[in-house]
């Protein structure tokens, strides 16, 4: 099933109530008279779009079974978008996926049937990517990309940003490594010539579509005024060693932020660096409000009796200490959420920092969307574990990018076409697993 | 000395042989060429026997992955600015051996202005050669004897070393996670080192901070083409003896798996 509206001003909007499986989905044609515009006053826009009093809008993806999709939101989503952009919303059941594809000028729906064999294929892809295991990976790689992108393939030519909002099902899913077309050639697959989609374009991600346009109409980052203190353009935080000597050191975590904290002087800007017992979580909450960019360059913590602690850690944890509480030097997404964080960027440069985990059927823990939900609009995080030395020359070259001029989702994207044009770092292992939430 | 001399020539013929099977079984022939040269493997067996065995070297090469090696000494064959860096110690030799060559030849006529040189030992009877044209030079190739000098055992010796240095080429994309902490604060591992050279058949000692989080470890051994050779499902404690004895020599790379995520990576060379 599949329905298109081609309208440059989509003034009819759809209501589609899902009720189980995908296929009984309502179209229902509505006359709103609900016109936007770009200078619509925020939590009234959002009162209206959503009919959230507080402008909430965690509201889509993150529940399953019966669910309420607000598709007025689209004539929205498309004053927004720009000529270049697309928008692929993902909504995912056992049995069926739909794919809201959304440009500009096009809104289309497109409804598959899932079988089982969809689930093993993201299971094996998921696998072996983050384990670097050869077999099969390109062809994993390819059938995903005709399942997942390839009936956008239309809407797609001539664009160049991807705006892809995965839902929680494909949300650890890298979509910069799918393959475009299949390249195996011979035994060992020559990674480095692989045609994958980051290389026609510049993807971003975000949790769902309410949240991208909601990061769209924050104000931009300005010095604050109000201020006592002064606002800070780069702030980075990394133990190096621990307080606990049990922890691996991360010699080149330290030097990261050393090196990242010279290119920021070098433009004339300013850097704060929290090194050693300097990067404590309680100096992180004191800075965190007035940083621009706030950089963590550390081990992360997960522990699967207790998903809600999972961190980011800080020079004081204590690692073995029994009964694990907010206050042993981890960040948890809860703790996250409560604090208001103004920034233009979060790295999350630990390992497997951006993946998802469920607490029941509904709830997730995600500490990009904890980062998300306290004001950040943009985070970079990492899908699964990164090698401390690959992990530091992955950000340097990313703020050279930066600081050359470039959007944080282009510096990102060149960083990682350098990586795959090198036989010895072209494995999707190695650069997949950033990811960046926002804009 | 027309012994040496005759050795040189036939050296020079061997070599010209070799040439010419490489580019039929490259396809670099004419049409023409490759009609004649096919004519000359169906009457001469042996040198059919040296076709077929050159192609099968191709073969194991490509198998081993080494074919990029070869398209870059090719390239760097054709390319005559890049031959002389990497092939001037061929060049010198062919200078040598081509003074020698013209030296030999000035004496021979100085001394025995007899009959013309025959490329043919004089105690052998002269099989009469095909002319294989090549451009605008003919080349006159006599199957008895150059064929004799390329034997298969050592050819079957050559492709086996090259098999065997082939599993010793390190894998370009495991190569850079080799031995970098990863930032995870899970695990410790105190052995192996991240790179090891040991006598084939050694066994290497896995060895952890033992971490009561630790669940689902494995460990996987992978050969320096990417294949897994085994999964290990690790026991609980702190250690883990790893036997080499099956895995043969050659390069191996190791990956410690916890709950689906790479945790160390190292390589051990097997002698």
């Amino acid at each position: 099933m599949e329905s298109k509206i081609n309208a440059p001003r989509f003034l009819v909007c759809l209501i589609v109530i899902f009720q189980g499986p995908m296929m009984n989905a309502q179209f229902v044609a509505h006359d709103d008279s609900l016109q936007t515009s770009a200078n619509t006053d925020l939590p009234d826009l959002m009162n209206r779009l959503f009919g959230i009093a507080e402008g909430k809008l965690h509201h889509c993806f993150f529940s399953s079974g019966l669910s309420f999709y607000g598709i007025s939101e689209i004539p929205v989503i498309q004053e927004n978008l720009g000529p270049e952009e697309v928008m692929l919303e993902y909504s995912l059941t056992e049995t069926h996926m739909t794919i809201f594809i959304i440009s500009k000028a096009v809104f289309s729906i497109h409804q598959q049937a899932l079988g089982p064999e969809f689930w093993k294929t993201i299971a094996a892809f998921r696998r072996k990517i983050r384990l670097a295991d050869f077999q099969e990976l390109v062809s994993l790689s390819h059938k995903l990309y005709l399942v997942l992108v390839a009936p956008a393939k239309q809407v797609l030519q001539g664009k160049k940003h991807l705006i892809v909002i995965p839902g929680k099902e494909l949300l650890s899913v890298p979509f910069e490594a799918l393959i475009v077309e299949n390249c195996m050639l011979g035994k060992i697959p020559q990674f480095n010539q692989c045609h994958y989609l980051i290389l026609d374009f510049e993807i971003t991600y975000q949790f769902s579509a309410g949240q991208w346009i909601e990061a769209r109409y924050r104000p931009p980052w300005s010095a604050g005024k109000e201020n006592a203190f002064p606002e800070i353009d780069f702030a980075g935080f990394s133990p190096g060693s621990y307080q606990n000597p049990a922890i691996n050191p991360l010699p080149f975590a330290q030097k990261e932020l050393v090196s990242i904290a010279e290119l920021f002087s070098q433009k004339g800007l300013t850097a704060c660096l929290r090194l050693e017992a300097c990067s404590s979580k309680d100096l992180f909450k004191e800075i965190s409000e007035r940083s621009r960019i706030i950089h963590f360059a550390s081990h992360s913590h997960f522990n699967h009796d207790h998903p809600e602690f999972k961190g980011i850690v800080f020079w004081e944890y204590q690692p073995y200490s029994g009964i694990l509480t907010p206050d042993n030097g981890i960040l948890s997404a809860g703790e996250v959420e409560s604090l208001a964080i103004k920034a233009d960027l979060i790295v999350l440069n630990a390992c497997a920092s951006g993946s998802v985990s469920d607490m029941d059927n509904v709830r997730v823990i995600s500490l990009p969307l904890g980062f998300v939900q306290a004001g950040a609009k943009n985070v970079l995080s990492t899908l699964w574990n990164v090698t401390d030395r690959l992990a530091n020359e992955i950000m340097l070259g990313f703020y050279r990018k930066w600081l050359s001029g470039k959007t944080f989702s282009t510096a990102l994207r060149e960083v990682k076409l350098e990586l795959i044009r090198c036989r010895e770092t072209a494995l999707p292992t190695i650069w997949a697993s950033y990811m960046l939430i926002g804009q | 000395m027309i012994q040496i001399v005759n050795n040189l020539l036939n050296m020079i013929e061997i070599l010209k042989m070799a040439e010419w099977i490489d580019r039929y079984n490259e396809g670099d022939l004419s049409t023409i060429e490759h009609r004649q040269f096919s004519e000359m493997i169906s009457r001469h067996p042996v040198l059919r026997a040296e076709v077929k065995l050159d192609q099968e070297i191709i073969r194991m090469i490509e198998d081993e992955d080494v074919l990029e090696l070869v398209q870059k000494l090719e390239k760097i064959r054709k390319s005559p600015e890049k031959s002389m860096h990497g092939y001037s110690f061929l060049m010198l030799a062919a200078s040598i051996l081509a003074l020698t060559t013209i030296g030999l030849f000035t004496l021979l006529f100085i001394h025995t202005r007899d009959e013309p040189y025959s490329m043919m030992a004089r105690d052998e009877k002269p099989v009469p050669a095909r002319p294989v044209s090549s451009g605008k030079t003919l080349l006159y190739l006599d199957l008895s004897k150059t064929t004799k000098r390329i034997s298969p055992p050592a050819c079957r010796e050559m492709a086996k070393n090259r098999q065997l240095i082939a599993r010793y080429q390190p894998l370009p994309e495991l190569e850079l996670l080799i031995g970098s902490s990863i930032r995870a604060d899970a695990f410790h591992l105190f052995s192996p080192k991240p790179r090891l050279s040991l006598p084939g058949g050694s066994t290497i000692l896995f060895q952890w901070d033992p971490v009561p989080e630790i669940s689902n470890c494995s460990l996987e051994i992978i050969d320096n083409t990417g294949k897994v050779l085994s999964t290990i499902f690790l026991p609980n404690g702190d250690r883990f003896v790893l036997d080499t004895d099956y895995l043969g020599k050659g390069l191996i790379y190791w990956k410690l798996i916890m709950d689906e995520e790479i945790i160390s990576l190292g390589s051990v060379t097997l002698m």
